[in-house]
């Protein structure tokens, strides 16, 4: 049985703003080798309990990405769970001088990589920070779990690619709040 | 200035059985898609995997699947591509416990961005069967205008299944 979204246009539309907000989107023009999000926790941290970085990317490459929090050189650690093609696999890592190793895959530039990231207590200096992300690509599919040894709130959000390659046009990286009850 | 992002669009719950689940006219005005819900089919077995496909395509090849799987006592790894998206324990069915209904979740990111082929992930979890985690690729530019859903062996979701779609704007 068909459900036309015609009968349905109306249901929800309009009202006020929920619990899961678009905070701020960046759409590539052109190459770039990072896309960061600052000023976070002035600009979100009296509203919000936890962030959410939607990303599908293009880019010359297809390869691992990096996450960096404040610009930190260390103190990352991870766990990751892979399927690729048929082989399933797990490994962990430690930091190194941008961010988290291998936390999203990038794609090529007609395959979009794809990636759902969780931080969860962004905010809050009682605690370290803690991240995960589904992440897809060509070939690959991962689920990432992250840690950031430290209880700063988070200022920065970045996404570095390595090695000299690159983000391309369209790749879009869209970050989200979610509030509390 | 945040903006109110998550939009319901159209919730399915059905009152007996249904062989297919299909939303269609899905207005392009959002970027990602959400459908998620909890659903059973009357297929005699512990569960039924699920066809998932975009504007009707059915075409072998256009579609790619990855996914990693547990069960309890191994975890594997699994890739192909078919005419679909195929979801795995994406329902429960006849032979499962009374009651029991999967969780599933699919999420279409850039659903109407014509500048990209499509892509997303699957979320299928019956916790006495296995807990899977898929992405997905569809190569074509077209934006989903509509996603049906129906039991790969032909079994009919039952009444109590549901799924509700969102939109979630960038």
């Amino acid at each position: 049985m068909p459900f036309g979204l015609g009968f349905f246009a109306t249901a929800g539309a309009g009202g006020a703003a929920g619990s899961f907000d678009l905070l701020e989107t960046q759409v590539l023009t052109g190459n770039q080798t990072s896309v960061e999000f600052t000023n976070l926790n002035t600009a979100y941290g009296s509203t919000y309990q936890h962030l959410q970085l939607r990303l599908v990317s293009l880019s010359n490459a297809d390869t691992w990405y990096r996450l960096q929090l404040n610009g930190a050189t260390s103190g990352y650690r991870s766990q990751r769970i892979i399927g690729e093609v048929s082989t399933f696999s797990s490994a962990n890592y430690t930091s190194t001088s941008d961010g988290m190793q291998l936390f999203g895959l990038t794609g090529t530039s007609t395959i979009p990589g794809r990636a759902i990231m969780d931080f969860l207590d962004p905010f809050e200096t009682s605690k370290t920070k803690v991240v995960r992300t589904l992440t897809g690509g060509p070939n690959t599919v991962g689920f990432i779990s992250g840690l950031w040894n430290s209880t700063s709130a988070i200022t920065s959000i970045k996404i570095n690619q390595t090695d000299g390659w690159a983000f391309t046009q369209y790749s879009r990286f869209s970050l989200y709040g979610l509030k509390a009850a | 200035m945040p903006t109110n992002t998550f939009t319901p669009l159209a919730t399915v719950t059905l009152g007996g059985t249904d062989s297919e689940i299909l939303f269609s006219n899905i207005p392009n005005t959002y970027r990602d898609l959400i459908l998620v819900g909890t659903l059973r089919t009357n297929y005699a077995a512990t569960n039924e995997p699920l066809r998932v496909r975009f504007n009707g395509d059915s075409t072998s090849g256009n579609y790619k699947r990855i996914a990693m799987s547990g069960d309890g006592s191994s975890a594997s790894a699994y890739s192909d591509s078919p005419g679909e998206v195929i979801v795995d324990v994406g329902a429960t069915g006849a032979n499962a416990t009374s009651g029991q209904f999967s969780s599933f979740r699919l999420d279409a990111l850039d659903y109407a961005i014509t500048a990209k082929h499509k892509v997303g992930f699957t979320y299928s979890d019956i916790a006495a069967v296995q807990t899977r985690r898929q992405t997905w690729y569809y190569n074509q530019t077209t934006a989903i205008s509509s996603i049906s859903i129906v039991g790969y062996f032909g079994g009919s979701f039952v009444s109590g299944s549901t799924l509700s779609l969102y939109g979630v704007i960038a």
